[in-house]
């Protein structure tokens, strides 16, 4: 299978990455911007392409000491590529228009690197890009978002210390920094439990975990719509990618085969504190962003249900979900971020959003219901899939408050959903094409891929047996 | 054989051609309905001549969940009770041609999960289209209904996905605990007395819950009079008709299965009557028409959850005839009151005087309605209470009985209602519009099949005999 693509393909993928990063640089120059953007958009898609035909072909290989291809990177890179080209697409018509775009292609190389990660280098220069190039697109929509983008920068500085003492305690053990060596020589130390710690706080923060998530509905109900869609879709997948990398390659011999159950029984706490404290704060939200990002906080605790049951399933599961929910909630996003610039924010205001537009009302509420878990769409397949790998890892606990969740969930979506379906007098609007197109790739997974999951569900389950044998 | 997939794939296809078209929307609906009861009667015949049918597709591998559908006897009566009720409510339900797209829409979206779920094989399938189930009668009470619509459909969203989430833990459970992690349905029945008990009653005490909320009975019921009287003429129709028979079906399956059931059964039937008799109580409390209505489906649906408790054979084979008999007549009654509402502008029970003299046909049909559901010989009714009560005897001896009498209150009180606003001529209600000559084969095609089954019911009963009632 392997000969059918070239031996340097990763460095093809880097090389159209850095053209990425090359035409955003023009377009910030140049006054004809749509071209380079369109350009920027169709180099998006080719890498996604690229990304999923090495999946499909069965492509391995390590390279430059630093980055490694197999499936578990293939496939996350080629989703959230498509999610970035969604993110594209949808601030296709936004100012600033270069910074955007260039910023965003730095979003993309940090996901190269922490999907690709071989050593833990990557992995953290990777956050860092992402994070900071989040940050100063934040800033860049002018200085009004002055507040969100410092939060932002702090958390992630914070977030980016915790890392590295972290990883400060692993060198003595290996200081080649392979994530591989790492995990074979530093095995049942004492010292290494610590590090485990540290690094469940710092990728907390990012993945908005639930004791250090209170900076997430400030940061994405402050930054515009699309940079919330960028992080809610993207930022916090590739902290994901960054903790599956992190606890079942480097740690794969500490908590998880062994006798102690360590990072189970963290992740355990983590999923259902998050899912817990996300949906009960969601309850009482009045502006839609921050009932979103509550609401994609205990999203995140679904996804450590698979974590926390550490099986094959399990880490197919939640890779699985990670991909459903970034395509929920970027198309939930795209439609949000298109009221906003129509000055609409507040649940309040979502109310006759079915006379304005009725596409925008309809593809809300069927992305809302996925996320609370309604079949045959994608969120109750991935949900499913979740619980059945807690049942299989013995933990009907967590199943069981899993579903709960789901039904505290629905109380808050089906309020919105009232509200969007009342009749009002109001203006008809009209989204671009741009948004209508990104909805509706957005609508086309959740509904095809729930009601046939195996379309995705196949190869996430190629992608955690990289991680879990 | 054709695929039973093929009952959930033709609304499907016609809920994306209807989705993708603006217009006909109407034509769709009726059309997918109508295909639907074909294969519906087609496929009630070949269970009848040659025994149930059980066709699995791969679905998940990884967790051993196939796509299993099976057309047993309970199954089949309901899913083609279902499909006269769809069909009927395709072409007949919209009187006044409101939102005509979003209806058919909805019908559509509905008409799959109803097929999907009655023939389901596993409590997986049964999940997924449970909830399609749900989904589609939320927007027909939301979108679509009277004046407290949206009171109406959170509450009835809540109730109902609070029911669907007990109904998920109770599956996860069975997962949870069943040998080899299986889901069927029907093979479950020999497996669940390898589970400990204490599971065992847990799973059947979260199953009779939220089937309890859905059928309704007393005192998780408060969703339904709401919602059943602020939703479309179709939507009270399909949630009346077809919605709560969910829950009937899931009762019976989760009798039928559990062994456990039996020592919970005897409280149940208690329940049940109680429920009956307070709903009867209730309904003389109403003044508008359609609550009325909405009420006696708490009393009917109160009687099939007391029959299937009785736990014989017979009495639950009068559980699934009471269903398909109750399923038609509420839909002929709602059909009517639609009408009567479309015609004078007025449900209100106090202002309406002379409605057969405005109109004759809708008159006579809800007269008709209340002579089935009172159970009048040579009507479905009619052997659905007869084969409900000789199972209540058989069970429980001559207090097997007693909830007979909810009915003749329930009955008195409807013959009251009869008098005073369609048959007391004295300063008539002036009728505002009149009614097509759709509604009118509404009327037809419904009572046909309530005398088909009324005159014919070894045709049902067959099926059950030779099948058990699963």
């Amino acid at each position: 299978m392997q000969q059918i693509l070239p031996a340097g393909i990763p460095a093809i993928l880097l090389v159209l990455i850095a053209f990425m990063v090359l035409f955003s640089l023009f377009t910030l120059l140049s006054r004809k911007r749509r071209i380079y953007k369109v350009v920027e958009i169709a180099a998006v898609a080719l890498i996604a392409i690229t990304s999923f035909s090495m999946l499909l072909s069965g492509y391995n290989s390590n390279f430059l000491y630093l980055f490694q291809a197999n499936a578990f990177s293939e496939l996350l890179f080629g989703a959230l590529s498509i999610g970035i080209f969604l993110i594209l697409l949808i601030s296709f018509d936004s100012e600033p228009q270069a910074e955007t775009a260039m910023f965003v292609s730095f979003v993309m190389l940090g996901l190269f690197m922490v999907a690709f990660a071989y050593s833990i280098i990557a992995i953290i220069v990777g956050l860092e890009f992402v994070i900071l190039s989040t940050v100063f697109m934040i800033l860049s929509y002018g200085k009004k978002y002055l507040e969100p983008a410092l939060k932002l920068f702090v958390l992630g500085a914070i977030s980016t210390a915790i890392f590295v003492v972290a990883l400060a305690l692993l060198l003595p053990y290996d200081s080649s920094l392979s994530l591989v060596g790492i995990a074979a020589a530093g095995a049942g130390k004492f010292i290494v439990g610590l590090s485990l710690v540290l690094f469940v706080a710092a990728l907390s923060i990012e993945s908005a975990a639930f004791p250090f998530n209170l900076w997430v509905p400030d940061v994405y109900d402050g930054a515009p719509g699309n940079v919330t869609a960028l992080m809610a879709g993207i930022n916090k997948k590739v902290s994901f990618i960054a903790i599956l990398e992190i606890f079942l390659i480097v740690f794969a011999s500490y908590g998880i085969y062994g006798n102690s159950q360590l990072i189970s029984q963290a992740f355990f706490l983590i999923s259902i504190l998050t899912m817990f404290f996300g949906n009960l704060v969601a309850l009482v939200q009045k502006n839609i962003k921050r009932m979103f990002a509550y609401s994609s906080i205990s999203q995140a605790g679904y996804i450590f249900i698979g974590i926390s049951a550490a099986t094959h399933l399990g880490i197919e599961a939640s890779i699985f979900y990670i991909i459903a929910h970034m395509f929920m909630i970027i198309g939930a996003f795209a439609i949000v971020f298109w009221l906003e610039t129509k000055n609409i924010r507040s649940i309040e205001e979502y109310a006759g959003l079915k006379d304005r537009n009725a596409f925008a009302a309809v593809s809300l509420t069927i992305l809302m219901l996925s996320m609370a878990g309604i079949p045959p769409l994608v969120g109750f397949a991935g949900k499913f899939v979740l619980f059945s790998s807690a049942v299989y890892a013995n933990d009907i606990i967590l199943a069981l408050i899993g579903i709960a969740n789901s039904f505290l969930s629905i109380y808050y979506y089906a309020k919105v959903i009232n509200q969007m379906f009342q009749t009002r007098e109001v203006k008809r609007i009209r989204p671009g094409i741009n948004i209508i197109a990104a909805v509706t790739i957005c609508l086309i997974f959740v509904i095809a891929v729930g009601i046939y999951p195996q379309l995705l569900l196949g190869w996430a389950s190629t992608a955690a047996s990289v991680l879990v044998h | 054989m054709i695929p039973l997939l093929l009952m959930i794939i033709v609304p499907a296809a016609f809920l994306a051609a209807a989705a993708a078209f603006k217009s006909h929307p109407k034509e769709l609906s009726v059309s997918s309905t109508f295909i639907g009861l074909i294969l519906a009667v087609y496929f009630f015949l070949s269970v009848m001549t040659s025994g149930s049918i059980a066709q699995s597709y791969n679905y998940i591998p990884a967790l051993n969940i196939g796509f299993s559908l099976n057309a047993g006897s309970t199954s089949m009566i309901l899913l083609l009770m279902a499909s006269i009720v769809l069909f009927v409510t395709a072409f007949a339900g919209n009187v006044n041609r409101e939102k005509e797209r979003t209806a058919s829409l909805l019908l559509l979206l509905f008409q799959a999960g109803v097929s999907g779920l009655f023939l389901s094989g596993n409590f997986f399938v049964f999940f997924i289209f449970w909830d399609i189930g749900i989904i589609a009668p939320f927007f027909m009470i939301n979108i679509l209904g009277s004046a407290n619509r949206r009171i109406a459909s959170y509450k009835f969203i809540l109730y109902e996905i609070f029911a669907s989430a007990l109904l998920l833990a109770g599956i996860i459970l069975i997962y949870f605990y069943a040998p080899a992690h299986t889901l069927n349905i029907y093979s479950l029945s020999s497996l669940y007395a390898q589970m400990p008990l204490y599971i065992q009653e847990t799973i059947f005490i979260l199953f009779f819950i939220a089937f309890m909320i859905n059928i309704p009975v007393f005192p998780l019921h408060t969703w339904l009079p709401d919602a059943h009287s602020e939703a479309s003429t179709q939507g009270s129709m399909v949630l009346s008709g077809i919605v709560t028979k969910f829950g009937g079906f899931g009762m019976i399956l989760i009798f039928a299965t559990m062994p456990v059931a039996r020592s919970f059964s005897y409280y149940i039937a208690i329940l049940a009557a109680f429920s009956a008799f307070y709903a009867a109580f209730l309904t003389m409390r109403q003044s508008d028409l359609k609550r009325v209505v909405a009420h006696t489906t708490i009393v009917e649906m109160s009687i099939v959850l007391f029959a299937i408790a009785t736990m014989t054979n017979i009495g639950q084979s009068g559980a699934v005839f009471g269903m398909l008999s109750h399923g038609l007549v509420v839909a002929l009654m709602f059909l009517s009151v639609g009408a009567i509402e479309h015609i004078f502008h007025e449900r209100k029970i106090d202002m309406l005087r002379g409605i057969s003299k405005g109109a004759k046909f809708t008159a006579y049909a809800f007269l008709v309605g209340i002579f089935i559901m009172t159970g009048v010989p040579l009507t479905s009714g009619f052997i659905a209470d007869v084969l409900i009560f000789i199972g209540g005897a058989s069970a429980f001896g001559i207090y097997g009985i007693i909830p007979l009498f909810s009915l003749i209150i329930l009955g008195a009180f409807m013959y009251l209602v009869i008098n005073k606003s369609f048959f007391a001529n004295r300063r008539a209600t002036p009728a505002a519009a009149t009614i097509g000559i759709s509604q009118k084969m509404g009327y037809a095609v419904l009572l046909a099949a309530i005398f088909f089954f009324g005159i014919l019911p070894f045709v049902a009963l067959n099926l059950i005999n030779s099948g058990g009632v699963v």
